[in-house]
């Protein structure tokens, strides 16, 4: 792993951190073009790495005059070099082993994790909580304690906290799902008409709900909702999100409208949620565009790409990344995300590059 | 209209088959049972009984030199064939014809018997006992009562070849044809029904979707020996589930690799002429076989080692109009996309280091050699080298993926060549001939022939035993 990463001056990440924040709370604060030219501007002094990584593709202060302009960052530059500009390292988390290439690590110090709660919960407070209820949580993702290198699971334990009524209930110990536990605190909540909010992994839900009998089977109480992020990397059986959703509607009563899904990235500090059949609306301090992987285009209407977001809650890491999952641009800035990427090479008898790293 | 190709040969009776349509074809796959296949596999083993003796193994090569002589020139059926199998692998029709072109001009009548010559000492054991002088005796060849195979998609018509070499060793074969292109197999078998109809149907090919074991076991359950070609997590299963019952003959996932002596570029034509050839062991097959070059390692005190990269850079390029590249899928893109941004992320913090990305192809040049694989997209990674043996080192920790050497350095070659036949690879050869492995070559290092037979000795003869 290469270690790129030098402290950037302290009151120049404050102020832009401060403006980030605002602009979060409130849009009309400031101008998502502008903020984000500033950031470039910013990471181009504070990360020389990225600053010879732009200027190698001619961009720059001088010569990048428009957010979409920024050249974004591969996915898989993060399993071979630490990028971050922040102060003293608070949380390590560790990426995804998309593609093949290996783990890689997303850096956070105080501020960023801080920077990144309120992105988090304003998100969620747009999305999921937008109805204002509280309810009690179900995880299905682990605790922080037992994840901590899990962006998702230090997301999530902040949703709860923020959102919910009493303690989080965690029915995942050791990758395993407790069945009972998860039922009886279903059964608990649902016998006092509390609504409840599950979450967790796509795959363990469609293992937990394949696992159900028709005795088992609950209807959870109105306001009730289902959150599930992260595919399913062969971790249970593939389904289709509507194949998907009837399992959940079938399973616990809980309608389309309440059943939200997120696309989320360990390298990002914001989330996408999508509510029912309706594309991931990115909120107001992201962009999302779905362009050809190789010439960076915006995709038509009917056609597909991967997402390149861009992110200004990463103000100590690269604010554009390009990812490799499948996409089909929706209206209003929208997509709707169709696959997370495979990394498949083309069948070949070349032993590949995945095989020899 | 549409072309309707079979993704089987099943001779005798009609099978019912199963309908997918793929750019302007139908392709028929077979629709399987167990018993079905058990079935196809005793009908095909019946016929050989009847005919595979009546043929000496010289006439044998003389009728795939005849089946191969009509797939080597262009024809209507190689047209259609070769754009079917472009629309299910995404190889260009001209990558795809063009490899039909390079494997059947090896099936040749003198080449196979060459090749099992080598292998068997003199190819009419297969016919009957011949005098052996080193045995002071007689011997004889005798091939699997049924030989099994299992074949993939990735370089188009070399199905033919387990045909062959089952064929030769009189021996009736059975075959699992990839999913992802089921098609040439049966259509070489056709032509082989036209040239001798009985001997194609000593031949069974089918075509089922990923594993299956009950199938598996229905077609091999009277097999004696098994050619598997396919990715580690393939040959693992099959040396699982058949290893200790039938002798295995392995075709992996291997690397090809060039070693580029510094005579090679002392003067800039010679560069360009060797930029050419390896260009086209990286177009033909579009980098997907084995004998395709990933890393080529160039030592330095020549032209500058970069200014090389840039000619092969230049000269995939230029091949790019005569055997376009395949068509990309999303799915493709975005992991190339990845490794192009990684490349040149890496390269901006790396003065030596450069990437090179165009329509012909890609080439990065490292600012130090390391042994790292490519996409199999026409990427070849250029590592410079103080001396060839540092490149030597640098592979010895791969030495079992290592299968083809382009090598250019002359007046050094057969002592370089010593060194890396220790270290594993198998096949030797003059940059611009890797993508032309010829029948004669001892396959993956392996004896292809004498891997499937087993022998009758007669020694020690005198008035008793009846001399012969």
């Amino acid at each position: 792993m290469n270690v790129c990463y030098k402290p950037a001056r302290l009151e120049d990440k404050q102020r832009l951190v401060r403006r980030v924040q605002a602009y979060i709370e409130d849009e009309a604060s400031d101008s998502f073009g502008e903020l984000a030219l500033a950031l470039f501007r910013f990471q181009y002094q504070a990360m020389p790495a990225l600053q010879r990584f732009w200027s190698s593709l001619g961009a720059g202060p001088d010569s990048t005059s428009h957010w979409r302009d920024i050249p974004p960052v591969g996915l898989s530059v993060f399993k071979r070099f630490e990028l971050f500009c922040g102060q003293e390292v608070a949380r390590r988390f560790a990426t995804s082993g998309t593609s093949g290439r290996g783990r890689g690590t997303s850096l956070f110090d105080a501020q960023d994790l801080e920077l990144m709660e309120r992105a988090i919960l304003a998100n969620a407070a747009g999305s999921l909580f937008q109805d204002g209820q509280k309810t009690r949580f179900l995880m299905l993702v682990p605790s922080e304690p037992d994840a901590p290198e899990v962006i998702m699971a230090h997301g999530m334990a902040r949703i709860a906290a923020r959102f919910g009524l009493g303690e989080p209930v965690y029915a995942v110990q050791q990758g395993r799902l407790l069945e009972r536990e998860a039922l009886n605190a279903l059964r608990t909540w649902s016998d006092h008409g509390t609504p409840i909010t599950m979450i967790g992994g796509s795959f363990g839900f469609v293992n937990f709900m394949e696992r159900l009998t028709p005795e088992t089977t609950l209807r959870l109480p109105p306001g009730s909702r289902l959150l599930d992020a992260g595919g399913f990397k062969g971790r249970s059986r593939e389904v289709n999100r509507f194949e998907f959703m009837d399992m959940v509607e079938a399973s616990f009563g809980i309608p389309r409208s309440h059943i939200f899904n997120l696309y989320g990235l360990t390298e990002l500090a914001s989330q996408f949620y999508s509510q029912g059949d309706s594309p991931k609306r990115p909120p107001h301090w992201t962009r999302a565009l779905v362009v050809d992987p190789l010439t960076l285009e915006e995709a038509g209407p009917d056609s597909r790409g991967v997402p390149l977001l861009f992110d200004l809650a990463n103000v100590s890491r690269p604010l554009a990344i390009l990812t490799d999952d499948i996409a089909e641009p929706a209206d209003n800035g929208g997509f709707h995300l169709l696959g997370r990427a495979s990394g498949t090479a083309p069948r070949g008898c070349s032993l590949n590059l995945e095989r020899l790293l | 209209m549409t072309i309707e190709l079979k993704g089987f040969f099943l001779p005798g009776s009609s099978w019912p088959s199963t309908v997918y349509e793929q750019e302007g074809c139908r392709i028929l796959l077979p629709r399987l049972s167990p018993d079905g296949v058990r079935q196809a596999v005793d009908r095909a083993m019946e016929t050989a009984a009847d005919t595979l003796p009546a043929y000496s193994a010289d006439d044998l090569a003389s009728i795939f030199d005849q089946t191969a002589a009509r797939w080597r020139e262009p024809s209507e059926k190689r047209r259609r064939i070769s754009r079917a199998i472009a629309g299910l692998t995404g190889l260009s029709p001209e990558v795809v014809e063009a490899s039909i072109e390079v494997e059947q001009s090896n099936c040749n009548r003198e080449d196979i018997l060459a090749a099992v010559n080598r292998d068997l000492g003199d190819h009419r054991c297969l016919d009957g006992f011949v005098p052996e002088d080193r045995l002071g005796g007689w011997t004889r060849a005798i091939g699997p009562k049924l030989t099994g195979a299992v074949l993939t998609s990735n370089v188009p018509g070399l199905s033919y070849l387990s045909i062959v070499r089952a064929l030769v060793v009189k021996s009736p074969l059975v075959a699992k044809l990839s999913r992802f292109e089921p098609i040439f197999g049966p259509a070489w078998l056709e032509t082989l029904a036209e040239v001798e109809p009985r001997l194609a149907s000593c031949v069974a090919m089918f075509c089922w979707p990923g594993s299956d074991p009950e199938l598996e076991e229905a077609m091999l359950e009277q097999a004696e020996a098994l050619m598997v070609y396919g990715g580690p997590e393939s040959i693992a299963h099959y040396r699982q589930a058949f290893g200790r019952r039938l002798r295995l003959v392995e075709h992996g996932h291997k690397v090809g690799v060039a070693l580029i002596g510094r005579e090679a570029l002392s003067d800039e034509r010679s560069a360009e002429e060797l930029a050419q050839r390896i260009a086209l062991d990286t177009a033909m097959f579009d980098q997907r076989a084995c004998v395709s070059p990933q890393i080529l390692f160039v030592e330095r005190g020549g032209l500058p080692t970069r200014s090389f990269a840039a000619l092969l850079h230049a000269a995939l390029n230029r091949l790019a109009e005569e055997l376009p590249r395949s068509a990309t899928t999303l799915d493709t893109a975005a992991g190339l996309a990845q490794e192009i941004n990684l490349e040149s992320f890496a390269a901006a913090q790396d003065p030596g280091k450069e990437i090179l990305t165009g329509a012909g192809g890609i080439v990065v040049h490292e600012s130090e050699p390391v042994f790292q694989g490519v996409l199999p997209l026409r990427y070849l990674r250029v590592c410079p080298v103080e001396g060839l043996d540092e490149a030597l080192e640098i592979m010895a920790p791969y030495a079992t993926t290592l299968q083809n050497v382009g090598l250019a350095a002359e007046g050094r070659a057969l002592e370089l060549a010593e060194k890396l036949a220790r270290l594993g690879a198998s096949r030797i050869v003059a940059p611009g001939s890797m993508h032309r492995p010829s029948m004669r070559w001892k396959h993956d290092g392996l004896a292809p022939f004498a891997s499937l037979v087993r022998w009758t000795d007669m020694e020690m003869l005198d008035s008793f035993g009846g001399s012969p």
